[in-house]
């Protein structure tokens, strides 16, 4: 096989091409906006091309036809119209490679989630008749090409050492090698701050103590403590990772916690965590050491070390998953609630003062050491907020939860009163229901309705003026304790990792799964996967759930050993040693060798832009090629004028949510889907406004800075080459979440550029007619 | 710095003080206050047909004549602020235009004089002014009608800008949660029992703060909280003298002006032992 994955040119080369088109009805959800016949019949002068309109082009009926038409001789390319390519792409793939059709000469349009998702009647007929016509033009001249394989690194960094973490570290440790790193001195993230566990009640350390010394026993994980990632280098399935660790002035080797550095420690400021800590070593509270040595003096193990300073460190993995969990929302925002206060509590203090990392004795207590008699729960603080204050989604776990705490109390003090205030009491699930009924019969109180305010008392209780929708009625209260029931949102720092594996989040800050329902601990980077709270708000079972499965996946995907990167990559036909293109790629997978530019295809992401720097011309994207493009736009244009969107695949994601959330946009808008915006150069984008465009857009939604920080540059380059077609240009920058500033921004510019494009029509045709007369 | 002034009605009857106060501290800070001519009541809370209450607002408003207009009542605020944004409502902004005699555009910006003192002087401004910084804790009183029912120029729910007035002066802010609580003043005569409960909730809530006086925005309140302050005693049965004084008067006595100039003379509740504090 040919170097870099070309395949023999004999399909491409062939004169008369058979491209099947095939055009999904999708139970209405297109054919009901788009006249999918008419589409058809503006096709009917393309001889190389077949029209098939069918419903539910995925379901197995559909897929076969596909591959029958294939096997059988009738088409040897394939243009799909249908929902976005990030759904079904693959399916569609798979039928390829089932008949032995080369994956790239199948193509899928979006005419769903960018089309009759997002647009009325008005004017979409003739955009997907352009964009169909645009993947026509584009399959007629594409060249088959066979994906470039690249050996996994065996080895996987789980980042978070809650029970989303430890489950997924053990369940791939058998088998696979595991590196698993926790912010905190300690493993357990949250659970291990929990006292009991709804439904059954059963003690939360007692469950996950034995989970915890597993990892710490288990010869193919490898746990580092107190520490975070700081740089992702190199590329799915071959990833080179930079560890930060902070200094926990213990050798946790050493350390025996035999206590005698405690006992000399004149601050305090040497400590177990707690009891069960896993690692069992001291830390040091830098805060309040005074470095008076007499700890290391203290110490028979010689296991301290003051000067200890960050260090950092560098692993090779093939895979990451994320499993960095949640952090309570924060409450001083609603001004109301006057939190923090004496005996104002979040949800989250409550429990760790009945668990583990109690610092009470286990014992549940006011700030004045008194047993509260009267305990009010609050739920939905800052959840199922619309107000722009909170957050939109419902945390899912507090209806539960706080009736568990409510249990609790009861079982502590029988004749202590218990209220909690709820907006609904949600229990769906096996074994809720009946827990919510059970904690009725033990006399706690539920009140429907909302919290007006919590005010503290000078004598540290606290008043609670309340609705109670049931009643009809406005109530005041005085607690003993208030506990506030927090929504819970994503842990600091998940956007920074999540930016730097190329993992999208969605606008609530949570990860964005591969499929919300289909593929849920997968992400859009192949390699990393996530589990637990980071996905959203759940429970302890469920997040057990999701990381037993992104173990599965993870061992799935590296069980493989190798991986398949795509081969679009760039040909360089005509070089002259200059240097350039070798000075812009910023994943130094260029080089200049005997004075002519050379490419290492593992390094290279794709990104084309090494294709605007070649002063000659002389580099290409294999199949995003500049004729390629202008081709496509040719045709995208014939129908009628439209705005000329290009867009990176992050950017592209967001314009799915937005189909999937039905945000209308203008029907003017066509998309045109690039490996990077920076891929573009003067050439093309004067082609689209040639051919019609009455505005270009450049859309980028990559967080990868390498490329973000020249798109200024490069929106001001194309600006100026682009000048004399007087028509609309504009850069922007959307991150997959950011889904409503995108479709704001798109009919914005829509409105600009079409308006333009009307004046100047005008104009033309009041100069067309003053010539006539002059005539 | 230079505004026009609508006094409304309270500064020319009841809260004599208030208006020797401000008359005393604005000539200190250099902030000139033109009083509009022939300006009409604000409609206070019991001016129930809606053009109505939005025509009288309308009116002073535009008497402004281009300048920001200033008010010392937390009412006229309100109602002021309430007509600019019915005006919104093109159909009732040409109703009530056909009323006016001089039409109004809906672009004159009212300003509560608390917030031309701490957004527009700026503290720091008129920390430059302070002779005599006050040794004393003062509960920060807003009302209810300052900052509600939208975000102006401070939190509706928990304001800052006379917390940080009051600690620029020298004194302690207590924390004080009934901050923006309503004082009864306004139904006062329609439902006594209730406006004297809520009364004492406020002053029940001050005492236990410990502080040694409540400082207040309005005329309202002021009118609630100091010539009430014997009834909500007798009626309930408690002591509470706890001398309420404006905003303006506590900055007075800092610049070190002459109590009698600011009007603490003209108290019902007594201010001496407030005053013995601030001169030790």
């Amino acid at each position: 096989m040919p170097e870099n994955g070309q395949e023999s040119g004999t399909q491409s080369e062939q004169a008369a091409k058979k491209i099947g088109v095939y055009l999904c009805r999708c139970g209405g959800n297109i054919s009901d906006e788009v006249d999918l016949q008419a589409v058809a019949d503006s096709l009917k002068e393309n001889k190389d091309v077949t029209v098939i309109i069918q419903d539910y082009l995925c379901s197995s009926q559909g897929q076969e036809k596909i591959k029958k038409d294939i096997e059988k001789g009738k088409v040897d390319r394939v243009v799909i119209g249908s929902c976005s390519p990030k759904m079904h792409l693959e399916t569609f793939r798979g039928i390829a490679r089932d008949t032995g059709l080369n994956q790239n000469l199948l193509e899928i349009t979006n005419i769903r989630e960018q089309a009759s998702w997002v647009h009325g009647k008005e004017g979409i007929d003739s955009k997907v008749k352009g964009l169909i016509k645009g993947a026509i033009a584009r399959m007629s001249s594409i060249e088959p090409l066979v994906p470039i394989e690249k050996k996994l690194v065996d080895r996987v960094l789980v980042v978070g050492g809650g029970i989303a973490g430890i489950t997924t570290a053990l369940e791939l440790a058998d088998g696979h090698e595991v590196i698993l790193i926790e912010k905190l001195p300690f493993l357990g993230g949250h659970m291990i701050g929990l006292s009991k566990t709804f439904p059954t009640l059963d003690c939360s350390q007692c469950i996950l103590t034995p989970k915890m010394v597993a990892v710490k026993n288990n010869q193919d994980i490898t746990l580092f403590t107190q520490t975070e990632v700081a740089e992702v280098q190199g590329s799915p399935g071959d990833y080179s990772i930079t560890l930060k660790h902070s200094p926990r002035y213990v050798d946790i080797h050493k350390c025996i916690s035999c206590g005698a550095c405690a006992k000399k420690c004149p601050a305090g400021a040497i400590f177990l965590p707690f009891a069960q800590a896993v690692p069992q070593a001291y830390m040091i509270d830098m805060s309040k050491c005074k470095q008076c040595g007499d700890c290391v003096k203290a110490c028979p193990r010689d296991a301290i070390d003051l000067e200890a300073k960050e260090m950092k460190s560098t692993i090779q993995v093939g895979s990451v998953a994320i499993a960095t969990g949640f952090e309570p929302f924060d409450l001083s925002v609603i001004e109301e609630y006057n939190y923090p206060a004496p005996n104002l509590l979040d949800a989250v203090e409550f429990e760790e003062m009945l668990s583990a990392k109690s610092k009470t004795g286990m014992r549940l207590q006011r700030a004045d050491g008194s047993f509260p008699d009267r305990v009010g729960f609050v739920l939905c603080a800052g959840s199922r907020d619309f107000t722009g204050r909170g957050k939109k989604y419902c945390s899912k776990v507090c209806c539960l939860y706080s009736q568990k705490q409510a249990q609790l109390i009861k079982k502590m003090k029988g004749d202590a009163e218990v209220w909690i205030f709820y907006i609904d009491m949600r229990s769906s699930g096996r074994r809720f229901e009946e827990f919510y009924h059970h904690t009725q019969e033990k006399g706690v109180n539920y009140v429907r309705g909302k919290i007006a305010e919590i005010i503290p008392k000078p004598d540290n209780t606290l008043m609670v003026q309340y609705e109670d929708t049931n009643l009809g009625l406005k109530g005041r209260e005085i607690f003993d304790m208030v506990v506030l029931c927090p929504a819970l949102i994503p842990s600091p720092g998940t956007k920074e990792l999540a930016d730097k594996l190329g993992v999208p989040l969605g606008d609530d800050g949570f990860i964005e799964e591969k499929h919300v329902k289909l593929d849920p601990v997968s992400t859009l980077n192949q390699a990393a996967f996530a589990a637990g709270c980071v996905l959203g708000p759940k429970d302890i079972h469920d997040t057990v759930t999701e990381g037993i499965s992104a173990a599965h996946k993870i061992s799935q995907f590296l069980g493989k050993g190798m991986i398949l990167i795509p081969p679009e990559k760039p040909v360089i036909f005509e070089c002259n040693g200059c240097g350039e293109s070798v000075k812009a790629c910023p994943y130094n997978a260029l080089s200049l060798e005997k004075g002519k530019a050379v490419l290492s295809p593992l390094a290279c992401t794709g990104c084309g832009i090494c294709v605007p720097a070649c002063p000659i011309k002389g580099i290409e994207i294999r199949n995003f090629s500049r004729n390629l493009y202008k081709a496509q736009l040719r045709a995208i244009l014939s129908e009628a004028p439209g705005v000329i969107v290009f867009i990176d695949p992050y950017a592209y994601a967001a314009a799915d949510i937005a189909g999937v959330n039905r945000k209308q946009y203008s029907s003017l808008v066509r998309f045109v889907s690039v490996p990077s915006i920076h891929i573009l150069d003067a050439d093309v984008v004067n082609a689209a406004f040639e051919y019609g465009a009455v505005g270009v857009m450049l859309i980028e939604g990559t967080t990868d800075e390498k490329l973000t920080s020249r798109s200024d540059e490069l929106y001001r380059k194309l600006k100026k080459e682009t000048r004399k077609h007087k028509k609309p240009l504009r850069y922007s920058h959307i991150e997959t979440a950011q889904y409503e500033k995108l479709t704001d921004l798109l009919n914005v510019f829509a409105l600009q550029a079409g308006a333009k494009a009307e004046k100047r029509g005008k104009k033309e045709q009041a100069e067309t007619a003053d010539d006539e007369i002059k005539e | 710095m230079k505004y026009s002034y609508y006094p409304g009605c309270a500064q020319h009857g009841t809260a004599v003080d208030y208006s020797m106060s401000v008359k005393a501290v604005f000539q200190v800070l250099g902030i000139e206050l033109e009083e509009i001519k022939n300006w009409n009541c604000c409609g206070a809370l019991h001016v129930l047909d809606r053009t109505a209450r939005v025509a009288l607002s309308a009116r002073t408003l535009q008497s402004a004549k281009g300048l920001d207009l200033a008010t010392p009542c937390n009412l006229c605020y309100s109602n002021l602020m309430r007509a600019n944004t019915a005006y919104e409502d093109t159909s009732l902004k040409n109703r009530i235009n056909e009323l006016l005699v001089s039409k109004y555009d809906g672009s004159t910006k009212p300003k509560h004089l608390l917030e031309i003192i701490v957004k527009d002087l700026g503290l720091l401004k008129l920390a430059e002014h302070i002779k005599r910084p006050l040794k004393i804790r003062a509960v920060p009183y807003y009302g209810c009608l300052l900052t509600r029912p939208e975000n102006r120029f401070d939190s509706p729910e928990n304001p800052k800008s006379l917390d940080e007035l009051i600690s620029t002066l020298g004194a302690e802010p207590v924390k004080y949660y009934y901050k923006t609580k309503c004082c009864g003043g306004p139904i006062l005569i329609t439902n006594e029992d209730l406006a004297l409960s809520l009364a004492k909730d406020l002053f029940v809530m001050a005492k236990e703060t410990g502080a040694d006086c409540m400082v207040v925005t309005c005329p309202m309140c002021h009118l609630q909280l100091d010539a009430k302050q014997k009834a909500v005693e007798s009626k309930f049965n408690i002591k509470i003298d706890m001398p309420v004084i404006y905003f303006t008067q506590l900055i007075g006595l800092a610049f070190g002006l002459d109590h009698e100039e600011l009007g603490l003379k003209k108290h019902l509740v007594k201010v001496d032992a407030l005053l013995n504090k601030v001169v030790k």
